[in-house]
């Protein structure tokens, strides 16, 4: 099985999706590699490489660059989607979302329901989201705890190669809006991928590790890190349920409160701000369906409540770190 | 002054580069027998237990419950006779793990996976070994060639053995609705024959696949020079149906792993990559779909596979067939059935899965069934 990075995943999803139906079209800002170049020769493929090589195979007509105004894109793209295309729309930068909001969580997710049911809306919105980059305070957001809240919207987080992949031709495949966020730390990471098409379910948490001790339940970028945090605890002896939800909405409750339900203990890990974020949020899940299950207080390890800093130590202190993640885990552990 | 020979970490099938200790099953200075289970050991494909290869002291245990090594690292000295602790220390300290050259042995994995096109269907397989004998392997339903990791390299010490991947499964073309009837499944090995070029080979077929290898030596005796079936769907009509439909429903990882506990006499042997890795394939486009018509077709109507028993004395090759005594899927009372003009040999402490649960055994008596054992008699 050959290995794949998840941007080279992602660009696969979308190529042979688009192989598949031709019904689905890329749209974005640079997502051929801009209308000033010479053509598909120099279509880098958007500002981080993920959809190269797209418009060569499809033309202009299914892969469309578009001017610098994301409400107009996300506009066109929930339109479309309800008269006869499935659109991916980019949104470059999750941080964007703010000028286009009403397009996403006003019309796009409300169409089936205040339509009765007479309008689908096949959309899916791909946005980047994240720190580490040192791209500041309006290009590193973690903002899935707002798409996460609105009804008629699907939120999915991979945080590796194959979820991407799966996950995304999943999304494509579903016939309601999906929100794609892809960590932009996580473009250079590789694993074992199939060649073949595939789709993962939503809802359906991934266990990277399986033990009776402690719950760890990671999103997105802290999944690959709560990893790395556990190590040493694992190799002593400790048995850690690693839980990736891949999904925010619709969020695998199952899987995670029969994990509680086994171990007592919760850490949860999110690079959101701490105020309503998905650690706030699977807490609440615990502490309302496990409370008799529950040992130790849910400790919940997140950003700060502050803007993204720039300078890379702060931006360093800002992102939850192994260590912090391992001072949760002891502390649920009542050690 | 006593021999120490070195304990090292096992290499099971190719693809194995390190495995983690478990736990000792003897403690530092008890006598060992050959044969004895000395250590549990985990590995990512399979959990399993090292045995004595040869009797005597164990001097020291070097490796820890906890430790995960690469294989042909030392993990234990074995002593013929009393042995001091400046030699055991030395012996340890002298110690080199054999290079192992990993990159080049999955270079090697990768290059020997192929493909043939019969008509519309691409059909993979993994090729090892040389030889004057052709072995040809065939997993059962929802397996794949994979399911063979153990026993085609010691097969392939002195033939060429071939393991592929049924259509719908592992590697080949996912479009099962060709297939119709076993004698469709049949033709499709006649022709996979032609492809590797061989007139005549020897099969070893598994479940669901032992029907089809059965199918195949009934309408092409010519080319089957003789037949090993290991707990084979068709010779009895006893199937674990709720296995079946279990295997295909479930979706996620939880659910398909209780419905694949069923496969092992030990269900310790299963490890979470085993479960995952068949979790991957059922998510492959098309795969949903080739398992569901395969269901319906052999085992929602049992015609065809009630109907070949009996035929199955009609076979004119050599045939043998090795069951697991503790096989929950397709019971082995089936073998039992009256009349039937092949041995039956029982793999003790074995399930469904002997070729996995209980390797070295299946791969000895495959290999005996051609007169042409794996070690020479007498040899230990």
């Amino acid at each position: 099985m050959p290995k794949m990075t998840y941007r080279e995943a992602v660009n696969q999803a979308i190529d042979m999706e688009m192989a598949r139906d031709d019904r689905v079209i890329l749209i974005g800002e640079d997502v051929a590699g801009g209308a000033g170049g010479t053509g598909v020769d120099d279509a880098y493929g958007g500002v981080l490489g993920v959809t190269k090589g797209l418009v060569g195979k499809y033309g202009r007509e299914r892969v469309i660059d578009t001017p610098i105004t994301e409400s107009a894109i996300m506009g066109a793209a929930a339109g479309a989607a309800m008269t006869g295309l499935r659109p991916v729309a980019e949104l470059m930068f999750a941080d964007f979302m703010g000028v286009c909001f009403d397009q996403i969580y006003n019309q796009a997710a409300k169409f089936r329901y205040m339509f009765g049911g007479k309008a689908t809306t096949p959309l899916v919105v791909r946005a980047m989201i994240g720190a580490g980059m040192s791209a500041a305070a309006q290009h590193s957001q973690c903002l899935h705890p707002i798409f996460t809240h609105i009804p008629g919207l699907k939120t999915v987080m991979p945080s590796n190669a194959y979820d991407a992949k799966g996950l995304l031709i999943q999304a494509i495949r579903d016939d309601d809006p999906v929100i794609v966020l892809e960590h932009k730390a996580l473009y250079d990471t590789a694993c074992d991928v199939p060649d073949e098409a595939y789709a993962i379910p939503f809802g359906e948490a991934n266990f990277l590790s399986e033990g009776d001790d402690l719950t760890i339940v990671a999103f997105s970028a802290m999944v690959p890190k709560s990893l790395t945090a556990i190590a040493g605890l694992a190799k002593s002896g400790v048995g850690i349920d690693l839980i990736d939800p891949r999904t925010t909405s619709p969020l695998d409750e199952e899987a995670i409160l029969d994990s509680v339900s086994r171990t007592g203990r919760l850490v949860c890990v999110d690079e959101a701000h701490p105020r309503c974020s998905l650690a706030a949020d699977v807490a609440a899940l615990v502490a309302s369906k496990a409370f008799s299950s529950l040992k130790a207080p849910v400790q919940m390890v997140t950003a700060p409540h502050t803007p993204v800093p720039f300078a890379p130590t702060l931006e360093a202190a800002f992102i939850p770190s192994e260590s912090d993640i391992l001072i949760a885990a002891k502390a649920a552990l009542g050690a | 002054m006593s021999l120490l020979t070195a304990i090292v970490m096992p290499k099971w099938g190719l693809s194995m580069e390190e495995g983690a200790i478990v736990q000792w099953h003897v403690k530092e200075g008890e006598f060992v027998e050959e044969g004895r289970e000395l250590v549990d050991i985990e590995t990512s494909k399979i959990n399993n237990v090292l045995e004595a290869s040869a009797s005597g002291v164990l001097a020291r245990l070097v490796a820890a419950p906890g430790q995960t090594l690469s294989c042909g690292s030392l993990i234990g000295v074995l002593s013929d006779g009393v042995s001091t602790d400046e030699e055991i220390d030395a012996f340890v300290a002298a110690f080199k793990t054999e290079d192992s050259d990993v990159n080049t042995v999955d270079a090697a994995a990768a290059q020997n996976v192929k493909s043939a096109s019969i008509g519309q269907t691409e059909i993979q397989y993994v090729e090892r070994g040389e030889g004057e004998d052709t072995f040809l392997l065939i997993h059962g339903f929802g397996g794949d060639k994979d399911n063979w990791l153990f026993v085609q390299p010691e097969l392939a010490v002195k033939f060429r053995v071939i393991a592929l991947d049924l259509p719908g499964h592992g590697g080949s073309s996912k479009d099962a609705s060709a297939l119709a009837s076993l004698t469709d499944f049949a033709e499709l090995c006649s022709r996979f024959a032609d492809e590797i070029g061989r007139e005549k080979m020897h099969v070893v077929a598994h479940s669901f696949g032992g029907a089809i290898a059965i199918a195949f030596a009934l309408r092409y005796p010519q080319r089957v020079q003789s037949l090993t079936l290991i707990a084979p769907a068709g010779i009895g009509i006893d199937v674990n149906r709720s296995y079946i439909d279990g295997f295909v429903k479930s979706q996620r990882s939880r659910d398909l792993k209780r419905i694949l506990q069923l496969l092992f006499a030990d269900p310790a042997v299963m490890t979470a990559d085993m479960v995952e890795s068949i979790i991957r394939y059922k998510r492959l486009d098309g795969v949903s779909l080739a398992l569901q018509t395969l269901k319906e077709r052999f085992f929602d109507d049992t015609t065809e596979l009630a109907s070949l028993p009996q035929h199955f004395n009609e076979l004119d090759c050599r045939t043998q067939i090795l069951w697991g005594e503790k096989d929950r899927i397709i019971p082995l009372n089936n073998a039992i059935a009256e009349g039937l003009s092949a041995p039956v040999k029982i793999i003790p402490d074995a399930g469904h899965m002997p070729h996995l649960e209980a390797f070295r055994e299946v791969a000895a008596a495959i290999a005996e069934h051609t007169d042409k054992p794996l070690r020479p008699a007498g040899d230990n």
